[in-house]
């Protein structure tokens, strides 16, 4: 090897000629090795750092103390998208990781405690994907989430300065923007300016495409006001099935439309409410074209006559402020043969109109229609009259369902009524659920209905009953060992006791 | 351990802690299944004075009887008298998962637990005997039929090298620029020319070689260091004890693990600053990089596993082992040879330094050992910086930077941490730059 200090050859000349190779230079092969050689190590060595490198001032300092150890751990395996904490986890699919990961933020957010700064980027990336986390990312991740995302531009969601319409909110996106930020912008116009943004509709609508003309409608649901029913009225004449839609669905729900009108007086055609003994029912003969351009359909669906779908159509559109109180019209009775109808009309419209009063009067009987029948049609209607009633109005009737055992309450929808009750249930519900539950496992296997409701049930039970669901695990276990849906009611319990575990350890 | 009487209880493991002893997937499965209550007989730790502390528990399993289970918490050793042959079973797992929870209540060791703790001290005061024993220099009869193995093995590899030799020289008769379009095979075939001479620590640097083929500069430094090897290793009894011992290593020639623990132990308390896995042919490698408390010296515990296997290692990101360490010979590589007690948390981080220092320390570990592939940085007082296009560095309040590994991508967990203000770093540091390994935060090292 050559010495380092007199004869080496420069390392551009080195690099140069063992570049085009020794065969053409003429040098010998072996000199320039060794000549690579010396130089290789202190190349290696003697590497150069960057300069001058200006780093990104810091961020604000909240001073708001950190979540514990062990509720650091939990909320990363909540974040952590690799298998192995997948397994760790209780549940299975998203949308429930989802609502673990909600409480534990809430809890972290009330408990006035931050989260770990080095699960913030994880964080932000939830937040990316899913904006209904966006409130709380900013209140437990604090001045820092605001600083990191402000080098990164799928993070700047979070930057709390200014609404985020404000970037759809320009006349460019009006004019040249795709159907999806033209209707953005006039929704945040009318939010602003309902009477604006209804004169650059009508402006510009003859001139719109057909199939643009549902979606741009659709934004005067913001607001809507009488002053909107000539537009409307205009859409109902519309060549395309779906405008006219849109200004059904909106008309419907206007107080005080001549849409309403009209569809009150052929309701109270066909409902004579005068006298004082049974009400008497003369469903519409005929569909004519002005019932149709209101939007009724003229084709009843199998099993059920013309005429009766007709006025089912008529009920479910008039305005329910024109029959007498709910109590009023059960106590006069209705003529034989048209009680089906009338009660499924005045259902559909206290679901459209969302209207507390006759949604309480009818769910039993629509509930009871659902036992007896079970119609397709009568189970997404029970759906929607649910959807109606209040937080305590659900609590008591899922209570009420569950107290039939599940047999009857499976076959009413009482998944549908536990989805929609408040979380954590209240006390009352969770003893009525786990009562339930005992009483079926003792007797019946656990199969998926049952699994279902307790998938449900370890993200919104309680999580203080965490204790008596592993005590019924541990009694289905001796009981019925092979039971096929052992794994996943066991899995059930492992969420309550994960909750639990995860609310004290931010307590 | 045999003697002398443990009385510290040792902190809590968490559950990933326990969970990385598993030999596999399908065990840590079963333990978290039987770390509930109702598997559980009896389970305790004993913190007696006279006995190092123990976790014990009896599990009732499929047979009639529970098993006995047990685990000494300083090294940790385990037993159970299950019939798995999974090392940890599911039942050691459990119970550790158990305690790593908190359940575990302390309840002095019954009889069997004793006798388990009896019979371990008298088998590891008769391993020690034998260590002393072979580094007092008693060489046995086995011994002198090696040495003409070794003898052979060494002729074998001077002539492999010297292919390797004119294969270098052939490389730079071409030209490098020509070599990009070389494929794997080209490489490899050299590559497998070494194996067979019995030099892989050779052969694995030319197949390395197909890495850097798209970067003349890189690739010439590459077969520099490679040529410097070759005359190494020519004129090994010249060169200093030290060097030449490098020399063989790289080269291939292997070590035993006798040979190393019959080396010199290295006492300290050893800091756990980062540990990175890498896929290398069909195996998994683990690196731990260590440094010591005391001394402010790099370790190296390198680990392997086939595919679908789990790692068993106790040495933890952020925790400190008073251990006893024996270096190979080039003297970052190590194994552990005693451990004085349980590992604890961290308090401070050793040998950190500015971004000058680190860099001169770099080169010093290259002047010994210019094959060096990486080198443990402690970083102190830098932050994370984005210099555009990708390429990030960690930078001195000076404004100098050391430059990140390209193939780490945005460090967006270290920048989180930093926020902006100087931190420490702990990482590993190749010619391609620095892979950050943790960072020192609020009295704790977060992994990254």
């Amino acid at each position: 090897m050559s010495d380092a200090t007199g004869s080496l050859p420069r390392w551009p000349d080195v690099f140069a000629s063992a570049l085009v190779g020794t065969a053409r230079t003429g040098e010998r092969a072996e000199v320039l090795l060794d000549a690579a050689a010396a130089h290789a190590a202190r190349r290696r060595a003697g590497r150069a750092l960057v300069t001058g490198v200006r780093p990104p001032g810091p961020a604000e300092l909240d001073g708001v103390p950190e979540v514990g150890a062990e509720a650091a751990a939990r909320v990363d395996t909540l974040l952590a998208l690799d298998s192995a904490s997948q397994e760790a986890l209780p549940v299975r699919d998203m949308a429930s990781r989802l609502e673990l990961l909600t409480a534990w933020l809430d809890r972290a957010a009330a408990a006035g405690r931050r989260l770990p700064a080095e699960l913030v980027p994880a964080l932000l990336d939830f937040g990316r994907r899913h904006p209904e986390l966006r409130h709380l990312i900013a209140e437990v991740a604090g001045p820092l989430a605001g600083w990191l995302a402000a080098q990164r531009a799928d993070w700047s969601y979070e930057a709390p300065a200014g609404p985020t319409e404000s970037t759809v909110d320009d006349a460019e996106a009006w004019e040249l923007g795709s159907i999806q930020r033209r209707a953005a912008h006039l929704t945040a116009l009318r939010r602003r300016d309902p009477v604006a943004a209804r004169t650059l509709l009508e402006a510009g609508w003859e001139a719109e495409p057909p199939e643009d003309r549902p979606v741009l409608l659709r934004a005067l649901s913001e607001g809507l006001s009488l002053a909107d029913e000539p537009v409307l009225e205009k859409a109902l004449d519309d060549r395309r099935r779906q405008v006219r839609d849109v200004a059904v669905d909106l008309l419907a729900g206007l107080p005080g439309s001549a849409y309403g009108q009209r569809m009150a007086q052929r309701a109270l055609a066909c409902v004579d409410l005068s006298g004082s003994g049974p009400i008497t029912v003369q469903p519409p003969s005929d569909c004519d074209r002005s019932m149709r351009r209101d939007g009724i359909v003229a084709r009843p669906p199998a099993g059920t006559g013309e005429r009766a779908w007709w006025l089912e159509e008529v009920l479910a559109r008039t305005p329910l402020e024109v029959w007498p109180e709910p109590e009023v019209f059960a106590a006069r009775g209705v003529t034989e043969g048209w009680i089906g109808t009338l009660r499924r009309g005045l259902a559909r419209a206290a679901a459209a109109q969302h209207h507390r009063g006759w949604t309480a009067a009818l769910v039993d009987q629509v509930t009871a229609a659902v036992l007896t029948a079970g119609r397709p049609a009568d189970r997404e209607l029970l759906g929607a009259l649910h959807e109606v009633l209040t937080d305590e109005e659900l609590t008591a009737r899922a209570v009420a369902l569950l107290r039939q055992g599940f047999g009857g309450a499976n076959a009413v929808g009482v998944d549908q009524v536990l989805a929609l009750c408040p979380a954590p249930w209240e006390p009352g519900l969770a003893d009525a659920f786990l009562g339930m539950l005992e009483e079926h496992l003792a007797h019946h296997g656990a199969d998926w209905r049952v699994i279902a409701l307790c998938e449900l049930a370890g993200l919104r039970l309680p999580a203080d009953r965490a204790a008596r669901a592993a005590a019924l695990v541990e009694r289905l276990r001796a009981a019925r060992p092979n039971d096929p849906g052992l794994r996943a009611i066991a899995r059930f319990a492992e969420t309550l006791r994960f909750r639990r575990d995860m609310l004290e350890e931010l307590a | 351990m045999s003697g002398s009487a443990v009385t510290d209880v040792p902190a809590r493991w968490s559950a990933d802690q326990v969970l990385s002893l598993a030999p596999d997937v399908s065990a840590q499965r079963a333990a978290r299944a039987l770390a509930g209550d109702q598997a559980w007989c009896e389970i305790g730790l004993s913190v007696e004075e006279d006995l190092p502390p123990t976790l014990w528990g009896l599990c009732q399993g499929s047979g009639t009887r529970p098993y006995q289970t047990c685990v000494d918490l300083t090294e940790p050793a385990y037993i159970c008298s299950c019939p798995s042959r999974k090392f940890p079973c599911k039942h050691t797992l459990a119970m550790l998962l158990r305690w790593a929870s908190g359940a575990v209540p302390e309840a002095p060791a019954p009889s069997w637990v004793r006798e388990w703790q009896a019979s371990r001290a008298e088998r590891t005061s008769r391993a020690v005997a034998r260590t002393e024993a072979r580094r007092s220099g008693g060489a046995g009869t086995g011994r002198a039929v090696s040495e003409k193995a070794t003898v052979r093995r060494a002729e074998r590899v001077a002539a492999g090298l010297a292919e390797l030799d004119r294969w270098l020289a052939d490389q730079l008769r071409t030209g490098v620029a020509g070599l990009a379009r070389q494929g794997y095979g080209h490489w490899d075939a050299m590559g497998a020319r070494l194996v067979d001479a019995q030099a892989p620590g050779a052969a694995r640097l030319v197949r390395n070689l197909a890495e850097y083929a798209g970067d003349p500069e890189r690739l010439l430094v590459e077969l520099g260091l490679l040529r410097l090897l070759v005359a190494g290793f020519a004129r090994l009894d010249s060169l200093p004890s030290e060097l030449a011992a490098i020399v063989r290593l790289r080269v291939g020639i292997p070590v035993s693990a006798e040979e190393v623990l019959a080396g010199p132990p290295v006492g300290d308390r050893w800091q756990v600053l980062g540990v990175h896995d890498e896929p290398e042919n069909d195996l998994l490698v683990r690196r731990v990089w260590l440094r010591g408390a005391q001394s402010g010296r790099a370790a190296l515990v390198l680990s392997f596993v086939g595919p679908g296997q789990v790692f068993v290692t106790d040495l933890v990101v952020g925790t400190e082992l008073p251990a006893d360490l024996c270096f190979y010979p080039e003297r970052l590589r190590v194994l552990i040879a005693r451990r004085h007690a349980p590992a604890a948390p961290i308090t401070t981080v050793a040998g950190a330094q500015g971004v000058r220092g680190a860099m001169r320390e770099y080169a010093a570990a290259l002047a010994a050992d210019p094959w060096l592939e990486r080198w443990p940085m402690v970083l102190a007082e830098v932050v994370p910086a984005h210099l555009g296009s990708g390429r990030w560095c960690l930078a001195s309040p000076e404004g100098e930077g050391v430059p990140l590994d390209p193939a780490v991508g945005a460090p967006w967990r270290l920048v989180a941490v930093a926020a902006g203000r100087p931190v420490t770093v702990a990482g590993e540091f190749t010619a391609t730059g620095l892979r950050p390994l943790s960072v020192w935060t609020d009295d704790r090292l977060v992994p990254l």
